[in-house]
């Protein structure tokens, strides 16, 4: 009798059979979708953007360099979507293979900004005392400084040569950096709200060590704002990307980057022909609200403290 | 208070040495012939000649010793004298830095007006239809870049209605108007990125406060809505919001670099990037010290009211 009774409970607490990988990945996905449909929309967009980037030799109707004087400026046509610039290159073309300068700068400025930000912001929440103090400070100096500046000052001093790949290294390790500073700070916030858990005390009175209670317990609870600051900060970084082009630190031309399109002849020629101008910016907001608008989706589903609908009563 | 107060400010002075530090390195590993610039792109110059030009300007001793000269100076009230224009860098100062203020308040101004009630509002009718216009409108400011946005405006109007913005500046005390007329339109594009954070800012507390006990008590006495969100929830929101303010001003300096140069405004951030593009070493180390001041000092000021408002703080 008693074996049935088991048999009845072990059946009625039976979980569902859990889902392949993929479908749960799916199904999760579409759940986000529903809910936050903007940054639903969001996402779309930056997967866009990847592909786009990724496979930008053969979606592009032309080279980003064919020059074709015959015709230069011209407006939108049949042959060139986007119309094309001075030197007769094909708008479309040329802001595709942009996507690249900004895909490749944003995600590994981004994937720098993380690791260090993460790293600095446990440890420095986690353990305080001189570490924190020291660390802190430095952060202080850093953020005291207006970034662009910074940015502009230190990509020209380690890029002497000029050439593509030195340009493009120097302005994804000074950015993922810059941005380190702010982010860990954000961390250690979260690191210190952490390990006053009591999760936290009690692994430590089981005689966990510090690794690993910073491992599995302290980088786990803080991996949401991990995520969403990532999110925000790619959004960032393409515009930081941009804006260093525009004025004339990012990478150097023929190679194509939506800053530096809009810095060249965009302004001097935009006055008869608009769309020069037009297409850059447009991707450059449209990739940034992109990720704008994910984060914002995400940090309202993973924040704890904004999920739900109960804001009114 | 008076303790806080005492260790914030105690605080600042290594900030502060710290940045001076570190611009005084790098722009002294920056590359470009210092010299050269100065004598002009022609000369040609033998090397005593170059020795003479570097020990004029103080050049030929060590750095820490060069450190040390400049710090005198700048304890002193002497920011130095511009490699280029040879301006005492002070002068310069005087005379661009209340125009970019001028701006930056400005565009801080038009932020607030824009994203705080958007903000409130949107937090109050969350993922509601208003909720997403209002969030996605914000959002979509933030991500704009303002030099395109400048060179839009720029550009545009003058093509469909033959109007182009005003490129001469006019000192605010000389002619309001024209000052205005000038500053509105930087100052609106930058106003709109920065509108965007505080949005968001506002948006996410209103929605932390709105969730709380007393609130949920308030909405159980059967208060009105407006007064649940006016007298209950906007004061305690509003507290983190004022935080924002303080680390907006290194977007603000970086939005002037930028806007300035588009629009032709003589104030310190087209200033700054020229003297970084011909290596005018006093002019970016006072510069930056004074934007780490206005930084630091914001921080400070932004921090103390903080504490004033939000007792926890102070004893914290």
């Amino acid at each position: 009798m008693a074996s049935v009774d088991q048999a009845s409970i072990a059946r009625e607490l039976e979980f569902r059979p859990t889902r392949r990988p993929l479908g749960r990945v799916l199904a999760g996905l579409w759940w986000f979708a529903r809910r936050k449909p903007l940054g639903a929309f969001g996402g779309i967009t930056v997967v866009v953007m990847i592909v786009v980037a990724v496979s930008a030799q053969w979606i592009a109707p032309y080279w980003y360099d064919d020059q074709s004087w015959g015709e230069a400026m011209q407006g939108p046509s049949l042959k060139h979507w986007f119309g094309t610039d001075d030197l007769g290159r094909d708008m479309l073309s040329r802001v595709i293979y942009g996507a690249r300068v900004s895909v490749v700068i944003g995600f590994s400025a981004v994937a720098i900004s993380v690791v260090l930000a993460t790293f600095i912001g446990i440890v420095s929440g986690y353990y305080g005392g001189w570490f924190d103090t020291l660390f802190q400070r430095l952060v202080d100096i850093w953020m005291s400084f207006p970034a662009l500046v910074l940015l502009i000052v230190i990509v020209s001093t380690f890029s002497r040569g000029g050439d593509f790949w030195h340009r493009m290294m120097a302005i994804i390790i000074v950015m993922g950096i810059i941005m380190a500073a702010g982010s860990s700070r954000v961390i250690r916030g979260a690191a210190i709200a952490v390990k006053h858990n009591q999760y936290v005390e009690a692994a430590r009175c089981i005689g966990a060590s510090d690794v690993r209670i910073l491992a599995q317990h302290v980088f786990p609870n803080v991996f949401a704002v991990v995520i969403i600051l990532a999110t925000v900060q790619l959004g960032a970084a393409i515009l930081a990307e941009s804006s260093i082009s525009f004025l004339g630190w990012g990478v150097p031309p023929p190679f194509p980057s939506w800053g530096q399109m809009l810095s060249n002849k965009g302004i001097l020629f935009m006055r008869a022909h608009p769309w020069i101008a037009l297409w850059p910016g447009l991707a450059i907001a449209l990739a940034v609200y992109g990720f704008n608008m994910l984060g914002d989706g995400l940090r309202d589903v993973l924040d704890p403290r904004l999920r739900g609908a109960g804001a009114r009563r | 208070m008076g303790r806080y107060i005492l260790r914030r400010l105690f605080l600042v002075v290594p900030t502060i040495v710290g940045v001076t530090i570190l611009v005084f390195l790098m722009i002294r590993l920056m590359p470009g012939d210092l010299v050269q610039q100065i004598s002009g792109e022609g000369a040609i110059l033998t090397e005593e000649e170059r020795h003479e030009v570097r020990e004029e300007l103080g050049l030929n001793r060590p750095v820490f010793q060069q450190y040390f000269v400049w710090m005198g100076k700048v304890l002193r009230g002497d920011l130095g004298t511009s490699f280029q224009t040879k301006v005492p860098v002070t002068t310069e100062l005087k005379n661009r830095l209340p125009v970019t203020m001028e701006l930056g308040l400005l565009a801080l101004l038009i932020s607030l007006c824009v994203a705080l009630p958007i903000g409130v509002v949107a937090a109050i009718r969350q993922d509601t239809m208003l909720d997403y216009v209002a969030r996605s409108g914000a959002i979509a400011f933030l991500s704009i870049p303002s030099f395109w946005m400048g060179t839009l405006v720029m550009v545009l109007p003058s093509k469909w209605w033959g109007w182009a913005p005003p490129l001469t500046y006019k000192d605010f005390w000389v002619d309001p108007r024209d000052n205005l007329y000038m500053l509105i339109l930087p100052a609106a594009i930058m106003g709109m990125l920065l509108s965007g954070t505080v949005m968001r800012m506002t948006r996410a507390q209103m929605l932390e406060v709105l969730r709380q006990d007393y609130v949920r008590t308030a909405w159980s006495k059967g208060l009105r809505e407006r007064t649940v969100v006016m007298r209950h929830a906007i004061k305690n929101a509003f507290i983190p919001v004022v935080t924002i303010v303080g680390l907006q001003i290194p977007i603000l300096v970086g939005g002037t670099v930028i806007l300035e140069s588009i629009f032709g405004i003589p104030g310190i951030g087209r200033y700054l990037l020229f003297s970084i593009g011909s290596l005018d070493y006093p002019v970016v180390q006072a510069e930056i010290l004074i934007i780490a001041l206005a930084v630091v000092v914001t921080n400070l000021a932004v921090d103390m009211t903080y504490a004033y408002l939000d007792p926890r703080i102070r004893y914290g």
